[in-house]
Order: C-alpha cells, then sequence, then structure tokens
C-alpha cells in the first residue's frame, strides 16, 4: 500500500461527496432545473462530457487493458467496433426512434418496446431479460472496483470489494438533485485527465510505436497480428466480425443506451452529437487496449491481466498522480454502476413490479420497490464477485452480446419495418437471447454476437411474415412510423431543422385533422 | 342553426400562452429551410394543455434538498407530458373553430404529470428517494400553432406546424 496513493483517492472521494453535499444544500441554477427535468439540457460541452464518459466503464480500463495484453492487436477488432458505433446506433434507429417514442408517449425503453408491439409479454420479456443481464454488467462494475482497491489499499480482495461496493452503493444512494450534475462533470474531467496522464506516460516509457512494436516482436511476433497471439484466430471469420459487431451494434441492445436516443432535440443535434462521439472514441477507446499492448514490455510478467492498467499506472507515474489514475478508474466504475443500478431499479419498479403486480403503486412503493431491488444486488453482487469472480471482459462481452442479439431486430424493426409485429418481436428477443447463450455455453465455434443475431433477425422475419394475417401491426403504430419516418417530399433542410419536441403536437394535430 | 360564416367567427375566452410569432414571420421560417416551394400560412390553432407547476423537494443522504419548481405541461390529447420553461399566461378571446377539441381530463392530466416528474426525478436526478410534491399552481392553457403549407413545382405539398411562442417547428 502507497499512502500518497491512497491519500489521493480517499481526497476524491472527500471532493465527490463534498460536491454533492453543497450542491444540496445550496439548490441549483435555474438552467440545471430544466437538465435534471429532462426539459433541457446545461451547456454543450457538460452535456458533451457527461454523456460520453458514462460509456467509459470498469470494462475499458479491465477488460479493454485484459484484452490488449493476452491478444495484442487482435483486441483493437473490439475498438474499431466501438469507434464507429454511435454513429451506426444514432443513424440507424436514434432518430427514427427519439420521434416515435414521443408520438407513442413512451418514457422507457422497455416502455417503448411495448407501445411498439402491444403485449404485456412484451415489457414482462424485454423487462426481465434486462434486469437480469443487466445485473451482471453491475457484477463487472464490482469486481473491477474490488481489484482497484485491493491494488491501492493493499488489503486482501475480499476486503478490498466490500469496501468497493459499499462506495458504489453510497454513490448510488446520494445521488439527487443538482449533485448529479455537478458530480457526472467532475468525474468524466476526472477520467479524461487520467487516462490521458497514463497514456502519455506510458507512451513515453515505451519510446513509441515503433519501439514497441519491434519490441513486441521480440518476445513473440504474433501480437502483431491482427488474427491474435499464437494466431489464434487466424481466418476464424467469425470471431472477427463478432469482435466488431459487439460495441459496433451491440450497443443497440443496451436499454440504458437506447433510452438516450429519446432526449434528442432535433436531428441536426443527432448529427452532431454522432461526430463528437467518433472524435471521443478515437481516442478515449482505442487507449485501453493499446495500454494492455504496451504493458507486454513493460510488465511482462502479469500474474492478472486486468490489473494491466492499474499496474502501469502504480509502476510509472509518481504516486500523487497513480491517485489520480486511480480515482478516473473508480470514477469509471462509479458513474457506470449507478446509472445501470438506477436503470435496473427503474424496469423493476415501472415495468414489472407496476405494470403487472401492483398497477395502483404510488410513487413512495415504486421508490421503496427500486431502492429494496438496488440493495439485493448489492449484496448478491458483493457474494458472487467475492466466492466465484468472473472475468470483467467475459462478463461485459456476454452481456453484451445477449442484449445485443435479444434486442437489436427489434428495436431496428420498430421504426424500418412496418410488417414487424408482435409475435415476430416476441420470438426474435427470446431466441436472440437463448441462441447467444447456447452459442457461449456450448462452444460452437461460432460467435455469440453473431450467431445470436442471425437467429433473432431470422426469426423476426419469418415469424412476422407469418403472422402478417392474424396479428396485423395496428394502423395507429403504422400512422405513427409514417410521422417518425417522414418521407416524401419534404426539403431535407426542414427535415434536419425540425424539433423532435414537437412530434407529438404534430401527432395530435394530424388525429384532429383526421377526424 | 347558425350559418357556416357565423359558426367560424364565434369567438371563446381561453388561457393563451402568448405567441411573438405572426403569420408572416412563420411564413418566413418556413420559407428559410423550403426553397422552390411555394409557402401558404393556412390559419392558427390552439393546441389544449394543463399546467401543472409543481414544488417539490427530494430526500437525499445529506438531507432535505431545497425545494425547486417545476413546470410541467400535459397534452391533452395525447396525455402526454414534458416539463417546460416559465411562461405567461394571457386570457384572450380566440376563434373557436381554431380551438383543437380536448381527449383528456384534468384528472387523467395530472397523473401523467406526477408520473411523468417522478420518473424525470428518478432518472435525471439519479434518486432512489421519492420526491414529495405539491401543486402550487394548474391550469388549462392553449397554445398557439401556425399551420403553414409548402407545395412544390410538381404540385405535391406538405404540411408544417410553427410554435407561435418558439417559433420551432415539425413537419404534419
Amino acid at each position: 500500500m502507497n499512502p500518497v496513493v491512497l491519500i489521493f483517492l480517499v481526497f476524491y472521494y472527500v471532493v465527490v461527496v463534498g460536491i454533492g453535499f453543497w450542491a444540496v444544500k445550496k439548490g441549483g441554477a435555474k438552467d440545471l432545473e430544466g437538465y435534471l427535468l429532462g426539459g433541457r439540457k446545461v451547456g454543450p460541452l457538460v452535456t458533451a462530457m457527461t454523456l460520453q464518459s458514462t460509456s467509459m466503464s470498469g470494462y475499458m480500463f479491465l477488460g479493454g487493458g485484459s484484452a490488449g495484453y493476452t491478444t495484442g492487436y487482435w483486441s483493437i477488432w473490439y475498438a474499431v467496433g466501438d469507434i464507429g458505433g454511435g454513429v451506426v446506433n444514432l443513424s440507424v434507429i436514434g432518430r427514427r426512434m427519439r420521434k416515435l417514442s414521443k408520438i407513442l408517449g413512451s418514457l422507457t425503453s422497455i416502455e417503448y418496446l411495448e407501445h411498439r408491439y402491444p403485449h404485456a409479454a412484451t415489457r414482462l420479456i424485454s423487462g426481465s431479460l434486462s434486469v437480469f443481464l443487466l445485473f451482471f454488467y453491475v457484477l463487472a462494475q464490482f469486481i473491477a472496483g474490488g481489484k482497484g482497491m485491493a491494488l491501492v489499499t493493499g488489503l486482501p480482495y475480499g476486503a478490498a470489494l466490500a469496501i468497493a461496493v459499499g462506495i458504489i452503493m453510497l454513490y448510488t444512494f446520494m445521488g439527487g438533485y443538482f449533485a448529479v450534475a455537478y458530480t457526472d462533470f467532475f468525474q468524466s474531467m476526472v477520467m479524461v485527465i487520467g487516462m490521458i496522464w497514463i497514456f502519455a506516460a506510458t507512451m513515453i516509457n515505451v519510446g513509441g510505436f515503433t519501439a514497441v512494436n519491434e519490441s513486441i516482436a521480440q518476445i513473440d511476433p504474433t501480437y502483431l497480428s491482427i488474427w491474435g497471439k499464437d494466431l489464434a484466430n487466424q481466418y476464424a471469420w467469425s470471431d472477427l466480425l463478432g469482435a466488431v459487431l459487439i460495441f459496433s451494434v451491440g450497443y443497440m441492445g443496451w436499454p440504458h443506451v437506447v433510452t438516450r436516443h429519446m432526449a434528442m432535440e432535433s436531428p441536426k443535434t443527432a448529427r452532431l452529437a454522432g461526430v463528437y462521439s467518433t472524435i471521443w472514441n478515437l481516442f478515449f477507446v482505442t487507449a485501453p487496449y493499446l495500454l494492455g499492448i504496451f504493458a507486454i514490455i513493460v510488465l511482462p510478467n502479469l500474474a492478472d491481466p486486468e490489473m494491466a492498467i492499474f499496474t502501469l499506472a502504480s509502476e510509472l507515474l509518481p504516486a500523487a498522480v497513480t491517485g489520480i489514475v486511480m480515482a478516473a478508474i473508480m470514477a469509471a466504475i462509479m458513474s457506470t454502476a449507478d446509472s445501470i443500478l438506477l436503470q435496473v431499479g427503474t424496469i423493476a419498479s415501472r415495468d414489472i413490479f407496476q405494470r403487472f403486480f401492483h398497477p395502483k403503486a404510488t410513487d413512495h412503493q415504486m421508490v421503496w420497490v427500486s431502492r429494496i431491488l438496488v440493495l439485493i444486488f448489492g449484496i448478491v453482487g458483493l457474494i458472487i464477485a467475492v466466492f466465484n469472480p468472473p472475468g470483467v471482459f467475459a462478463v461485459t462481452i456476454f452481456t453484451t452480446s445477449v442484449l445485443g442479439s435479444a434486442f437489436l431486430p427489434a428495436y431496428v424493426c420498430a421504426v424500418w419495418w412496418k410488417k414487424a409485429n408482435t409475435p415476430g418481436a416476441l420470438s426474435s428477443i427470446i431466441g436472440g437471447a437463448l441462441s447467444a447463450f447456447l452459442f457461449e455455453k456450448l462452444g460452437t465455434g461460432i460467435d455469440p454476437m453473431l450467431g445470436g443475431l442471425i437467429v433473432s433477425w431470422l426469426l423476426i422475419i419469418i415469424v412476422s411474415k407469418a403472422t402478417q394475417k392474424s396479428h396485423p401491426v395496428a394502423d395507429y403504430i403504422v400512422k405513427a412510423m409514417d410521422e417518425a419516418i417522414k418521407i416524401g417530399p419534404i426539403p431535407k433542410d426542414m427535415l434536419a431543422k425540425s424539433d423532435f419536441n414537437l412530434a407529438q403536437e404534430a401527432s395530435g394535430i394530424n388525429k384532429k385533422i383526421d377526424k | 342553426m347558425p350559418d357556416n360564416k357565423e359558426t367560424t367567427s364565434v369567438k371563446t375566452k381561453i388561457n393563451l400562452i402568448p405567441g411573438t410569432i405572426n403569420e408572416n414571420d412563420a411564413k418566413n421560417i418556413v420559407s428559410k429551410y423550403s426553397e422552390h416551394h411555394s409557402v401558404q400560412v393556412q390559419k392558427l390553432i390552439y393546441y389544449p394543455y394543463y399546467w401543472f407547476l409543481f414544488s417539490f423537494t427530494v430526500k437525499t443522504l445529506f438531507g432535505k434538498s431545497r425545494s425547486t419548481k417545476a413546470s410541467c405541461l400535459v397534452d391533452l390529447i395525447n396525455n402526454h407530458a414534458a416539463t417546460t420553461d416559465s411562461f405567461d399566461i394571457a386570457e384572450k378571446e380566440v376563434l373557436t373553430a381554431g380551438i383543437l377539441e380536448q381527449d383528456y381530463t384534468q384528472e387523467q392530466a395530472l397523473k401523467t404529470a406526477k408520473t411523468y416528474l417522478m420518473h424525470s426525478s428518478i432518472h435525471n436526478m439519479k434518486v432512489l428517494f421519492a420526491p414529495d410534491s405539491e401543486i402550487l399552481k394548474q391550469s388549462l392553457v392553449h397554445k398557439p400553432f401556425w399551420i403553414v403549407k409548402c407545395t412544390n413545382r410538381d404540385r405535391h405539398s406538405f404540411k408544417v406546424i410553427v410554435d407561435a411562442v418558439t417559433g420551432k417547428f415539425q413537419v404534419l
């Protein structure tokens, strides 16, 4: 344990808690009220920083580094998909979904699925599946936090994990009011500084890309291959496609990512957001994988590859700076974990508990359900992470594969294919999740993401076509889709500048005109 | 039975969110983005909302937050809610024919507004504590929209609504 590192980490937590306390007591500026209540946004810098930083998680620092360390340049395939993921996501479903969800009046992504594919089973299955899989994603954050804390404090993993989970839970419950806007911004600043610092320090240490590649070639030239160490994935096109797909399109299955589309202002802002996210991703998405590759030279005998970035920081940086980098890693873990925990709480309370068990549940009862569930998740997650901790990389890839396979065709067809109906969507969600799971467990040689996606796409197309007569898509949904698509002799500029927020008024006026 | 002319000139008093965008402004806004189209302002309509001004506080681990005001408009045709900036309300007589009929009641609107605020506070404020809310003001209000028709050389046309308060628009 290095006391200076620990002091900096503790100082970081004190600042985060201090900001929360100050913000609650002070209240907030008027603009922040709008931001927090979903009406408006704070400045573009804060918005962009906050949004992008929430996509940085424990996976980036542990999973990304581990993939780079163990497979070499093969791991960059994951980054390739991720770099363009934001743009693909926004272009394919973002704009249309924003309008359709507004017209249908959906508040959550699960509710949106039920509105588009009307049946109670849509919400029950989608909600349960999301809660189950998001739990594993939270688990990955817990493990990442525990490992980091163990390195910093020198405590045994179990004790360090308990502290990390405690901090994450406290942070989740601490949320509230203006604290969120300020702490999110502060956390994102720490993440940016920490990542740039460790990357620059490692780059200087290894002497640049050419030097690092020459050194790696001496250890094992296959690290430099696009097929991975020992050419383990040579001509394994399924694995390669799966690696690219996982974060390029897999994100479309994440409920908390998809929900972001429902808050866009206009197609123009959506386009700008896509550009910003690509620029951001070029560095921040590739950096962890590259750091893992650099670590092959700096830390040739690392026992746990997931510790690559943590150990690089403690080996190469002065203690005080290591404390900042550790704080950045904890910031990524905490800001992801609390968002997912809240998302899970909402899905469980609103989409499952209120919808199916207690339709007259009061707001207070629903909040209690959320809170209890978050606590249960924390305790169960802690137990699993102590006794049988899976790898952060493996858990994240597995969760994304299953979520992507389950939901991607349903979300895409929701806005692009008017014949996609409820039986088609349900069979695709169930079949996609199940097949991705089986491809993973049975080890067929087919990448779970790729296999799962093929199955779920086939199911939504075949079942929707086969059941068109018995389960036609309701007229009001087709009409809403037409409004969301808005094809016809409309100038592009006009569509680009249209305000998404007026979509529901446009729908209301159309209803009255039709009458 | 009144004739058509009388019907269209009948006026009703409503609580209006006054707009500053006049007919000419609406035409200019749409014309800017629809070159090669002939632009024609068709009419002014009044869209019904129920407006609630809530005051609410949230319990946090650091104690109760200061009370905050949240202004919420519920669209009475779709029953969807949204938070909004503060605005003025003026009582005004307008042509009855331009007022869109509401499909939802105040009671339904209140339920929708509360659900929406609850959802927003949990998600955007990341709270696991239910906010305590109180209604400070409420009223049935109408917002003016211009309906503008654009026609191209091939006589294909489309319509646009222009928010007479903000000048923002959306294709119908």
